[in-house]
Protein backbone atom coordinates (compact mmCIF):
# COMPACT_ATOMS: atom_id res chain seq x y z
CA UNK A 1 0.00 0.00 0.00
CA UNK A 2 2.82 2.34 0.93
CA UNK A 3 4.59 2.23 -2.46
CA UNK A 4 1.25 2.92 -4.19
CA UNK A 5 0.58 5.95 -1.96
CA UNK A 6 4.11 7.19 -2.61
CA UNK A 7 3.64 6.81 -6.36
CA UNK A 8 0.36 8.74 -6.31
CA UNK A 9 1.89 11.47 -4.16
CA UNK A 10 4.95 11.74 -6.45
CA UNK A 11 2.72 11.90 -9.53
CA UNK A 12 0.63 14.62 -7.88
CA UNK A 13 3.75 16.63 -6.98
CA UNK A 14 5.21 16.27 -10.47
CA UNK A 15 1.96 17.36 -12.10
CA UNK A 16 1.31 20.37 -9.90
CA UNK A 17 4.76 21.75 -9.03
CA UNK A 18 7.02 21.11 -12.02
CA UNK A 19 6.25 23.47 -14.93
CA UNK A 20 4.66 21.57 -17.79
CA UNK A 21 5.28 22.42 -21.43
CA UNK A 22 2.84 25.06 -22.54
CA UNK A 23 0.73 24.62 -25.62
CA UNK A 24 2.17 26.49 -28.60
CA UNK A 25 -0.56 27.15 -31.15
CA UNK A 26 -0.49 28.69 -34.61
CA UNK A 27 -3.04 31.53 -34.70
CA UNK A 28 -2.31 32.69 -38.23
CA UNK A 29 0.11 31.92 -41.06
CA UNK A 30 0.40 33.72 -44.37
CA UNK A 31 2.75 33.11 -47.27
CA UNK A 32 5.69 30.81 -46.58
CA UNK A 33 5.82 29.96 -42.88
CA UNK A 34 7.01 26.61 -41.60
CA UNK A 35 8.41 24.76 -38.60
CA UNK A 36 11.36 22.40 -38.48
CA UNK A 37 10.48 18.75 -38.02
CA UNK A 38 13.72 16.74 -38.01
CA UNK A 39 15.47 17.63 -41.23
CA UNK A 40 12.49 19.02 -43.10
CA UNK A 41 10.34 22.16 -42.99
CA UNK A 42 6.62 21.61 -42.50
CA UNK A 43 4.23 24.45 -43.50
CA UNK A 44 2.29 26.06 -40.64
CA UNK A 45 -1.50 25.92 -40.62
CA UNK A 46 -3.94 27.81 -38.42
CA UNK A 47 -4.78 25.88 -35.25
CA UNK A 48 -1.72 23.63 -35.51
CA UNK A 49 -0.06 22.64 -32.18
CA UNK A 50 3.73 22.89 -32.12
CA UNK A 51 6.19 21.03 -29.87
CA UNK A 52 8.39 22.62 -27.17
CA UNK A 53 11.65 24.03 -28.60
CA UNK A 54 10.15 24.37 -32.07
CA UNK A 55 12.03 26.31 -34.74
CA UNK A 56 9.83 28.52 -36.93
CA UNK A 57 10.90 30.33 -40.07
CA UNK A 58 9.13 32.72 -42.43
CA UNK A 59 9.96 33.56 -46.04
CA UNK A 60 9.74 36.81 -48.01
CA UNK A 61 6.40 38.61 -47.72
CA UNK A 62 5.24 36.07 -45.15
CA UNK A 63 4.32 36.10 -41.49
CA UNK A 64 2.93 33.96 -38.68
CA UNK A 65 1.37 34.46 -35.28
CA UNK A 66 1.82 32.01 -32.40
CA UNK A 67 0.15 31.76 -29.01
CA UNK A 68 2.80 30.45 -26.64
CA UNK A 69 0.74 29.65 -23.52
CA UNK A 70 -2.80 29.49 -22.14
CA UNK A 71 -2.86 33.15 -20.98
CA UNK A 72 -2.61 34.48 -24.51
CA UNK A 73 0.99 35.57 -24.75
CA UNK A 74 1.52 35.91 -28.50
CA UNK A 75 4.41 36.36 -30.89
CA UNK A 76 4.01 37.80 -34.37
CA UNK A 77 6.79 36.63 -36.64
CA UNK A 78 7.60 39.09 -39.43
CA UNK A 79 9.05 38.25 -42.90
CA UNK A 80 12.45 36.53 -43.23
CA UNK A 81 12.63 35.66 -39.54
CA UNK A 82 13.79 32.54 -37.72
CA UNK A 83 12.98 31.85 -34.05
CA UNK A 84 12.99 29.00 -31.56
CA UNK A 85 10.28 28.86 -28.86
CA UNK A 86 10.50 27.34 -25.37
CA UNK A 87 7.44 27.75 -23.17
CA UNK A 88 6.47 26.23 -19.82
CA UNK A 89 3.59 26.99 -17.50
CA UNK A 90 1.85 26.03 -14.29
CA UNK A 91 -1.32 27.46 -12.76
CA UNK A 92 0.58 30.35 -11.20
CA UNK A 93 3.65 30.82 -13.46
CA UNK A 94 4.59 31.08 -17.12
CA UNK A 95 8.15 30.88 -18.41
CA UNK A 96 8.68 31.67 -22.08
CA UNK A 97 12.03 31.95 -23.80
CA UNK A 98 12.35 32.88 -27.45
CA UNK A 99 15.61 32.63 -29.34
CA UNK A 100 15.66 35.15 -32.19
CA UNK A 101 18.21 33.97 -34.74
CA UNK A 102 17.38 36.65 -37.28
CA UNK A 103 14.56 38.96 -38.29
CA UNK A 104 11.84 40.79 -36.43
CA UNK A 105 9.09 39.82 -33.99
CA UNK A 106 6.38 41.56 -31.98
CA UNK A 107 5.76 40.07 -28.55
CA UNK A 108 2.46 40.76 -26.78
CA UNK A 109 2.48 39.81 -23.12
CA UNK A 110 -0.77 40.85 -21.40
CA UNK A 111 -0.45 41.20 -17.63
CA UNK A 112 -2.23 38.80 -15.33
CA UNK A 113 -1.71 39.71 -11.68
CA UNK A 114 -2.33 36.12 -10.55
CA UNK A 115 0.40 34.68 -12.78
CA UNK A 116 4.13 35.25 -12.29
CA UNK A 117 5.42 35.86 -15.79
CA UNK A 118 8.87 35.40 -17.26
CA UNK A 119 9.07 36.32 -20.93
CA UNK A 120 12.52 36.60 -22.48
CA UNK A 121 13.72 37.12 -26.02
CA UNK A 122 17.38 36.32 -26.61
CA UNK A 123 19.68 37.07 -29.52
CA UNK A 124 23.38 36.18 -29.74
CA UNK A 125 24.25 39.59 -28.23
CA UNK A 126 21.53 40.58 -25.72
CA UNK A 127 18.34 39.54 -23.94
CA UNK A 128 15.09 41.41 -23.36
CA UNK A 129 12.74 40.74 -20.46
CA UNK A 130 9.23 42.00 -20.96
CA UNK A 131 7.71 43.64 -17.90
CA UNK A 132 4.81 45.23 -19.71
CA UNK A 133 2.55 44.37 -22.52
CA UNK A 134 4.17 44.74 -25.92
CA UNK A 135 7.49 45.22 -27.71
CA UNK A 136 9.09 44.96 -31.16
CA UNK A 137 12.44 43.22 -31.35
CA UNK A 138 14.73 42.76 -34.32
CA UNK A 139 18.13 41.20 -34.80
CA UNK A 140 20.58 41.11 -37.68
CA UNK A 141 24.35 41.27 -38.13
CA UNK A 142 24.26 44.83 -39.52
CA UNK A 143 22.21 46.68 -36.94
CA UNK A 144 22.51 44.26 -34.02
CA UNK A 145 19.61 43.89 -31.60
CA UNK A 146 16.93 46.59 -31.47
CA UNK A 147 14.00 46.91 -29.06
CA UNK A 148 11.40 49.57 -29.79
CA UNK A 149 7.70 50.47 -29.74
CA UNK A 150 7.53 49.36 -26.16
CA UNK A 151 4.26 49.61 -24.23
CA UNK A 152 5.04 49.73 -20.50
CA UNK A 153 8.54 48.50 -19.55
CA UNK A 154 11.23 46.20 -20.96
CA UNK A 155 14.61 45.37 -19.50
CA UNK A 156 17.41 44.83 -22.03
CA UNK A 157 20.66 43.23 -20.92
CA UNK A 158 23.72 42.63 -23.09
CA UNK A 159 26.18 39.75 -22.85
CA UNK A 160 28.35 41.68 -20.39
CA UNK A 161 25.39 42.07 -18.03
CA UNK A 162 24.88 45.79 -18.70
CA UNK A 163 21.21 46.56 -18.54
CA UNK A 164 18.80 49.31 -19.60
CA UNK A 165 15.12 49.87 -18.99
CA UNK A 166 13.19 50.85 -22.11
CA UNK A 167 9.80 52.48 -22.23
CA UNK A 168 7.87 54.94 -24.38
CA UNK A 169 9.87 56.24 -27.33
CA UNK A 170 13.22 55.02 -26.07
CA UNK A 171 14.96 52.57 -28.39
CA UNK A 172 17.55 49.98 -27.42
CA UNK A 173 20.27 49.31 -29.97
CA UNK A 174 23.06 46.86 -29.09
CA UNK A 175 25.45 46.43 -31.97
CA UNK A 176 27.82 43.52 -32.44
CA UNK A 177 31.26 43.88 -30.84
CA UNK A 178 30.33 46.93 -28.74
CA UNK A 179 30.57 46.67 -24.94
CA UNK A 180 27.43 48.71 -24.34
CA UNK A 181 24.30 49.77 -26.18
CA UNK A 182 23.92 53.11 -27.95
CA UNK A 183 22.24 55.97 -26.10
CA UNK A 184 18.62 54.86 -25.71
CA UNK A 185 17.37 58.43 -26.26
CA UNK A 186 19.24 58.83 -29.60
CA UNK A 187 16.25 57.95 -31.75
CA UNK A 188 13.87 60.30 -29.90
CA UNK A 189 16.49 63.07 -30.05
CA UNK A 190 17.01 62.52 -33.77
CA UNK A 191 13.28 62.88 -34.47
CA UNK A 192 12.74 65.91 -32.27
CA UNK A 193 13.01 69.55 -33.37
CA UNK A 194 13.92 70.67 -29.85
CA UNK A 195 16.56 69.40 -27.43
CA UNK A 196 15.49 66.30 -25.50
CA UNK A 197 16.91 65.77 -22.01
CA UNK A 198 16.73 62.76 -19.75
CA UNK A 199 13.81 62.27 -17.39
CA UNK A 200 13.99 64.21 -14.08
CA UNK A 201 16.64 66.74 -15.14
CA UNK A 202 16.24 70.07 -13.30
CA UNK A 203 16.39 73.54 -14.83
CA UNK A 204 19.80 74.18 -13.27
CA UNK A 205 21.14 70.98 -14.75
CA UNK A 206 19.80 71.94 -18.19
CA UNK A 207 21.55 75.31 -17.86
CA UNK A 208 24.81 73.57 -16.96
CA UNK A 209 24.42 71.28 -19.97
CA UNK A 210 23.82 74.24 -22.30
CA UNK A 211 26.91 75.92 -20.88
CA UNK A 212 29.22 72.91 -21.01
CA UNK A 213 27.69 71.34 -24.10
CA UNK A 214 27.43 67.92 -22.53
CA UNK A 215 25.24 65.87 -20.22
CA UNK A 216 26.78 66.05 -16.75
CA UNK A 217 24.09 64.04 -15.03
CA UNK A 218 24.92 60.68 -16.54
CA UNK A 219 23.29 59.64 -19.79
CA UNK A 220 20.20 57.47 -20.07
CA UNK A 221 22.42 54.86 -21.69
CA UNK A 222 24.10 54.25 -18.35
CA UNK A 223 23.93 50.76 -16.88
CA UNK A 224 20.69 50.48 -14.91
CA UNK A 225 21.50 47.03 -13.52
CA UNK A 226 22.23 48.38 -10.05
CA UNK A 227 18.80 50.05 -9.95
CA UNK A 228 17.17 46.79 -10.89
CA UNK A 229 18.66 45.12 -7.83
CA UNK A 230 17.34 47.92 -5.64
CA UNK A 231 13.87 47.85 -7.19
CA UNK A 232 13.22 44.43 -5.72
CA UNK A 233 13.91 45.55 -2.13
CA UNK A 234 12.03 47.54 0.52
CA UNK A 235 13.63 50.85 1.43
CA UNK A 236 13.25 52.94 4.56
CA UNK A 237 13.76 56.70 4.74
CA UNK A 238 13.71 59.27 7.54
CA UNK A 239 11.62 62.39 6.94
CA UNK A 240 11.93 65.57 8.93
CA UNK A 241 8.96 67.85 8.33
CA UNK A 242 9.18 71.50 9.37
CA UNK A 243 5.73 73.08 9.52
CA UNK A 244 5.83 76.82 8.63
CA UNK B 1 -17.99 12.81 -66.38
CA UNK B 2 -15.44 11.14 -64.09
CA UNK B 3 -12.71 11.62 -66.66
CA UNK B 4 -13.58 15.33 -66.81
CA UNK B 5 -13.30 15.62 -63.04
CA UNK B 6 -9.96 13.86 -63.18
CA UNK B 7 -8.71 16.36 -65.79
CA UNK B 8 -9.71 19.23 -63.50
CA UNK B 9 -8.35 17.66 -60.33
CA UNK B 10 -4.94 16.64 -61.70
CA UNK B 11 -3.65 20.16 -62.50
CA UNK B 12 -4.96 21.44 -59.13
CA UNK B 13 -3.11 18.62 -57.36
CA UNK B 14 0.03 19.23 -59.39
CA UNK B 15 0.10 22.97 -58.65
CA UNK B 16 -0.58 22.53 -54.93
CA UNK B 17 2.26 19.98 -54.64
CA UNK B 18 4.69 22.21 -56.56
CA UNK B 19 3.69 25.24 -54.44
CA UNK B 20 4.29 23.24 -51.26
CA UNK B 21 7.76 22.09 -52.35
CA UNK B 22 8.74 25.58 -53.48
CA UNK B 23 7.86 27.02 -50.07
CA UNK B 24 10.08 24.48 -48.39
CA UNK B 25 12.85 25.16 -50.89
CA UNK B 26 12.68 28.88 -50.11
CA UNK B 27 13.27 28.26 -46.39
CA UNK B 28 16.04 25.74 -47.07
CA UNK B 29 17.71 28.24 -49.37
CA UNK B 30 17.43 31.00 -46.73
CA UNK B 31 19.04 28.69 -44.15
CA UNK B 32 21.92 28.06 -46.56
CA UNK B 33 22.24 31.80 -47.21
CA UNK B 34 22.61 32.35 -43.43
CA UNK B 35 25.92 30.52 -43.50
CA UNK B 36 27.42 32.37 -46.50
CA UNK B 37 30.09 34.91 -45.64
CA UNK B 38 29.83 36.43 -49.13
CA UNK B 39 26.54 36.78 -50.95
CA UNK B 40 26.43 36.97 -54.74
CA UNK B 41 24.42 39.02 -57.23
CA UNK B 42 22.55 35.78 -58.00
CA UNK B 43 21.46 35.56 -54.34
CA UNK B 44 20.18 39.15 -54.45
CA UNK B 45 18.25 38.48 -57.66
CA UNK B 46 16.68 35.35 -56.13
CA UNK B 47 15.62 37.04 -52.88
CA UNK B 48 14.20 40.08 -54.72
CA UNK B 49 12.27 37.73 -57.00
CA UNK B 50 10.81 36.05 -53.88
CA UNK B 51 9.94 39.44 -52.47
CA UNK B 52 8.29 40.78 -55.60
CA UNK B 53 6.52 37.68 -56.94
CA UNK B 54 6.47 35.27 -54.00
CA UNK B 55 8.57 32.67 -55.84
CA UNK B 56 11.84 32.26 -57.69
CA UNK B 57 13.16 30.04 -60.43
CA UNK B 58 16.32 30.23 -62.57
CA UNK B 59 18.67 33.24 -62.54
CA UNK B 60 17.72 34.13 -66.11
CA UNK B 61 13.95 34.04 -65.42
CA UNK B 62 14.30 35.98 -62.16
CA UNK B 63 16.57 38.56 -63.83
CA UNK B 64 14.11 39.22 -66.64
CA UNK B 65 11.31 39.55 -64.07
CA UNK B 66 13.37 42.12 -62.14
CA UNK B 67 14.35 43.91 -65.36
CA UNK B 68 10.68 44.48 -66.13
CA UNK B 69 10.17 46.10 -62.74
CA UNK B 70 13.41 48.09 -63.05
CA UNK B 71 15.23 46.43 -60.12
CA UNK B 72 17.89 44.40 -61.97
CA UNK B 73 21.40 45.82 -62.47
CA UNK B 74 23.28 45.82 -65.76
CA UNK B 75 26.62 44.15 -66.31
CA UNK B 76 26.79 41.71 -63.40
CA UNK B 77 27.01 37.95 -63.61
CA UNK B 78 25.24 35.52 -61.28
CA UNK B 79 28.41 34.65 -59.36
CA UNK B 80 29.61 38.25 -58.92
CA UNK B 81 30.18 39.16 -55.25
CA UNK B 82 27.41 41.41 -53.97
CA UNK B 83 28.55 44.80 -52.67
CA UNK B 84 26.61 47.14 -50.39
CA UNK B 85 26.32 49.56 -53.31
CA UNK B 86 24.76 46.92 -55.59
CA UNK B 87 22.27 45.86 -52.90
CA UNK B 88 21.49 49.50 -52.10
CA UNK B 89 20.82 50.32 -55.75
CA UNK B 90 18.43 47.38 -56.13
CA UNK B 91 16.73 48.35 -52.86
CA UNK B 92 16.44 52.03 -53.81
CA UNK B 93 14.93 51.09 -57.18
CA UNK B 94 12.46 48.65 -55.61
CA UNK B 95 11.33 51.09 -52.90
CA UNK B 96 11.59 54.06 -55.25
CA UNK B 97 13.68 55.96 -52.70
CA UNK B 98 14.36 59.65 -53.21
CA UNK B 99 17.02 59.78 -50.53
CA UNK B 100 19.13 62.68 -51.62
CA UNK B 101 19.42 65.09 -54.52
CA UNK B 102 22.75 63.46 -55.39
CA UNK B 103 21.06 60.05 -55.75
CA UNK B 104 18.22 61.51 -57.79
CA UNK B 105 20.72 63.21 -60.14
CA UNK B 106 23.36 60.51 -60.51
CA UNK B 107 21.55 57.33 -59.41
CA UNK B 108 24.88 55.62 -58.71
CA UNK B 109 25.55 52.80 -56.24
CA UNK B 110 27.47 55.23 -54.03
CA UNK B 111 24.50 57.57 -53.53
CA UNK B 112 22.01 54.69 -53.40
CA UNK B 113 24.03 53.39 -50.43
CA UNK B 114 23.81 56.82 -48.76
CA UNK B 115 20.05 56.95 -49.45
CA UNK B 116 19.51 53.47 -47.93
CA UNK B 117 21.57 54.49 -44.88
CA UNK B 118 19.49 57.64 -44.39
CA UNK B 119 16.31 55.53 -44.44
CA UNK B 120 17.81 53.19 -41.82
CA UNK B 121 17.84 50.24 -44.22
CA UNK B 122 21.61 49.79 -44.00
CA UNK B 123 24.30 50.98 -41.60
CA UNK B 124 25.96 54.14 -42.84
CA UNK B 125 29.50 53.25 -41.79
CA UNK B 126 31.68 51.44 -44.29
CA UNK B 127 31.77 51.83 -48.01
CA UNK B 128 29.51 50.99 -50.92
CA UNK B 129 32.26 48.61 -52.09
CA UNK B 130 32.08 46.42 -48.96
CA UNK B 131 31.00 42.85 -49.65
CA UNK B 132 27.61 41.83 -48.23
CA UNK B 133 27.31 38.55 -46.29
CA UNK B 134 24.32 36.21 -46.56
CA UNK B 135 22.82 37.20 -43.17
CA UNK B 136 23.25 40.91 -44.03
CA UNK B 137 21.36 40.41 -47.30
CA UNK B 138 18.49 38.70 -45.44
CA UNK B 139 18.46 41.47 -42.82
CA UNK B 140 18.12 44.26 -45.40
CA UNK B 141 15.37 42.39 -47.28
CA UNK B 142 13.55 41.84 -43.97
CA UNK B 143 13.37 45.61 -43.52
CA UNK B 144 12.41 46.12 -47.16
CA UNK B 145 9.61 43.60 -46.71
CA UNK B 146 8.37 45.45 -43.63
CA UNK B 147 8.36 48.81 -45.44
CA UNK B 148 6.44 47.24 -48.30
CA UNK B 149 3.91 46.02 -45.75
CA UNK B 150 4.99 42.39 -45.41
CA UNK B 151 1.84 40.68 -44.18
Amino acid sequence: MKPLAMTILSAFLVCYTVPAFAEITVLKATGTAAYRDGKKWVPLKTGMKLPEGVKVSTGANSSAELRVNSINHTVTIKPLTMIQVFSKETKSTTDTHIGLKRGNITAKVPRDARVKTVFKVSTPIATSSVRGTEEDISYGPGSGMMIYDVRSLVEAKNRLGRSNFISGRLKYVQQLNLPKSLNIANDARGRSLVAVYGNGVTGDEVEAMLYSGGDQTGGPESDAGILDNQMQQDASINLKINWP
Amino acid sequence: MKLKQLFILLPVLFFSISAYSQDVNQLEWLSDLDSKSRATYGDAVKIFAMQTSGRSSSFRTDSSLLEKSGIALDGYSESEELSKGMLAKMTARYLDLGGSIMYMIFGTERYAFRACASYGLMRGDGSENDVVSGPELVEVLGRVSEIKGGR
